[in-house]
């Protein structure tokens, strides 16, 4: 492998989004499906770049999975359009389409061996068997599995499995490849290995990837862009970063990593331009950075801090200062690189924040039920209107 | 307590005896008696297949034998066909209207008085003006062991994952392909376990073919209760011994199956 193509450092920046110029692969406009009474797509519009790896987030039922199956084939569109590559997808069955699924319990066909999964697509497109056998080799080879060819389905272990199933999805070389919950059937330890040769997998093979999962830190290890899905709804498009930096709701801030919330009332702005708040849970108010859209006086909000972004201090802080907050700790969980502290303020509210362990030394004079002050920048701190 | 009379053990192997006993000795009795070398049936003179030489030449029930093979065969096919169809039907194509009702009538036969499925259908050729005969017993005994075709297969296919078949659809098979290069081998097994039972159920039947059949077409079963009312005879105990092999063996290959492929898909 080049070491251009390495995941992580050398690897071009990939924003076919942010470019007007380039032609979205899919276009999802407006789409909707329902089961009687309940919308589980719910107008949905999306764009989709060629060698892009899009993840689908959300919890359970909120349709992530609908919408695959829908790009798929396997689910009616009742309302809005899909197109692949300018070609409205309507009305075409699974079979006539460009997309492969890997499906999340994999569905090897258990009567054929390995090789004949992974070639049954290369079969229905009535390739002579010697192209065949050459082209299952080759992508025995990309999943690393190779020697397996002869085995069946319930010879293999979870995480070979998953390479069929993947390998097969890729035979047929799909404009889009996509995923329904790939890592949900594997063990948690070969998990985010197995996400990063997914995303090596994906870099060379240049193939659209769309994950469905519900996990939050697969979709931001191995996405390019996530759409976090709520009721039906895509509530949010953007990068990793994006989301978490800049999500655009209390219900988004909470669905990806952890996040303390403050319901306040904006008061205005102050010197430097940021936005000055009232916080029942922080007597000296909150000062926070000034978000991309309109704010009123009185208007109430919601600012959110991620917990390493806050800081815990031993002792009560004198002297008054706006984003300080008084409590005790009522746990601490010590994970190695960091610790997690649960703080109770004295209005009740309950805050976590997490501390780098990089010297022996840290952590010290922060126990059970000690007093201690908890603060934070006003860059840290996020204003959310929804 | 060293009384004790009977261990629960040795209940449950008594009460099992006695079972077993109730069902096959009579069974055993017809085999042991069909190599009888007497006229009398109940009256013991020595061992002799003398009477499955006879059987070779017994032309009318030689010819009773063979109809119910052919019948047998024939409807045992028709049943497996449509009742695997029915299954899928059920199984796959979602809610549609009549389904319900559909699903539950395909258990209406299972418990059917023969009679009754005779009697009906007797009246139902009748009524279409049918020539009776083979091809009625035919259409009769497709008819009612359809549905223990379609219970077996629908098992089966409910337990099957059905990506399976959107895997197969997914990579570049229509549905219809999909069916017989993924679905039909994995139900394989059912659809031959159903074909068996149903012609074991064609071989054996006498209530219904007595109803539908007609001149010429005297099945196996129908001739030896035809002649057995005329008294019993040992050719008769021959008959029946080979009519015992041949469905034991069917029943046995069915249950073979059905368990090889339950135990190959619990290793997966």
């Amino acid at each position: 492998m080049d070491c251009d193509r390495q995941f992580g450092s050398g690897r071009r920046p990939l924003a076919p989004w942010a470019d007007p110029a380039v032609r979205p692969l899919i276009r999802i406009r407006n789409v909707e499906r329902r089961f009687g009474a309940v919308t589980a797509v719910d107008n949905v519009s999306l764009d989709l770049f060629g060698a892009e790896m899009f993840c689908l987030l959300g919890p359970s039922g909120c349709g992530k999975t609908t919408l695959l199956r829908m790009l798929a084939g396997f689910e009616p569109v009742d309302a809005g359009s899909i197109l692949l590559d300018e070609v409205d997808q309507a009305g075409l069955a699974p079979h006539q389409r460009q997309t492969n699924m890997m499906f999340q319990s994999y569905a090897l066909f258990p009567h054929l061996t390995v090789a004949g999964n992974i070639g049954f697509g290369l079969k229905q497109q009535g390739l002579a068997r010697p192209d065949i056998s050459a082209r299952v080799a080759d992508l025995m080879t990309l999943v690393q599995i190779d020697g397996l060819a002869d085995r069946k389905p319930h010879q293999l272990s979870g995480g070979q499995k998953q390479r069929v199933a993947l390998a097969r999805a890729l035979a047929c070389q799909p404009k889009v490849l996509l995923l329904d919950e790939p890592m949900a059937a594997l063990d948690a330890r070969i998990r985010a290995e197995t996400q990063r040769e997914l995303k090596q997998i994906q870099h060379r093979t240049g193939t659209t990837f769309i994950v469905v999962t519900h996990d939050q830190s697969e979709a931001m290890a191995m996405a390019d862009r996530i759409g976090v899905m709520q009721g039906g709804r895509l509530v949010q498009v953007g990068t990793p970063a994006d989301i978490y930096e800049h999500p655009v709701s209390r219900a988004v801030a909470r669905f990806v990593g952890n996040i303390n919330l403050f319901e306040a009332i904006v008061q205005g702005d102050n010197a430097a331009g940021e936005v000055v708040l009232t916080c029942p849970s922080i007597p000296c108010g909150l000062v926070a950075a000034r978000p991309v859209g309109p704010l009123a006086p009185g208007q109430p909000v919601a600012v959110a801090v991620r917990p390493e972004r806050m800081q815990v201090l031993s002792g009560r802080l004198t002297g008054a200062a706006p984003n300080v907050a008084h409590g005790v700790i009522s746990a601490i969980s010590y994970l190695g690189d960091l610790t997690v502290y649960s703080v109770r303020l004295a209005d009740g509210v309950a805050l976590t924040v997490s501390a780098v362990n990089d010297g022996r030394g840290t952590g010290q004079g922060l126990g059970w039920d000690a007093e201690v002050t908890v603060r934070f920048d006003p860059h840290s701190a996020m204003v959310l209107t929804a | 307590m060293r009384a004790r009379p009977l261990s629960p053990r040795r209940w449950d192997v008594a009460v099992l005896t006695l079972l077993f006993s109730f069902l096959y000795v009579p069974i055993l009795i017809v085999v042991v008696f069909s190599f009888n070398d007497s006229r009398l049936v109940t009256v013991w003179a020595g061992f002799s297949t003398r009477w499955y030489g006879s059987l070779l030449s017994n032309r009318p029930l030689l010819d009773a034998a063979l109809i119910s093979l052919q019948i047998g065969l024939l409807s045992a096919l028709i049943a497996t066909v449509l009742g695997t169809w029915a299954a899928i039907a059920l199984t796959r194509l979602g809610p549609f209207r009549g389904r319900a009702v559909l699903g539950a009538m395909v258990y209406a036969p299972l418990v059917m008085p023969e009679i009754i499925t005779g009697l009906s259908l007797l009246l139902l050729f009748v009524a279409i003006g049918l020539d009776r005969g083979f091809w009625t017993i035919t259409l009769a005994h497709a008819t009612f062991s359809m549905c223990f075709v379609t219970v077996l297969v629908q098992a089966r296919l409910l337990t099957l994952d059905k990506s399976l078949e959107e895997a197969a659809q997914d990579l570049g098979c229509s549905p219809l392909a999909a069916f017989w290069q993924v679905t039909l081998p994995l139900i394989s097994t059912s659809v031959a376990a159903g074909f068996l039972l149903a012609l074991t159920l064609s071989l054996d039947d006498l209530v219904v073919a007595s109803f539908v059949s007609g001149p010429g077409a005297t099945t196996l079963p129908m001739r030896i209760y035809g002649q057995a009312r005329l008294g019993v005879t040992p050719e008769i105990n021959a008959i029946c011994s080979v009519l015992i092999g041949l469905v034991t063996l069917a029943l046995l290959a069915a249950s073979l199956l059905t368990k090889r492929d339950f135990a190959a898909r619990r290793e997966r």
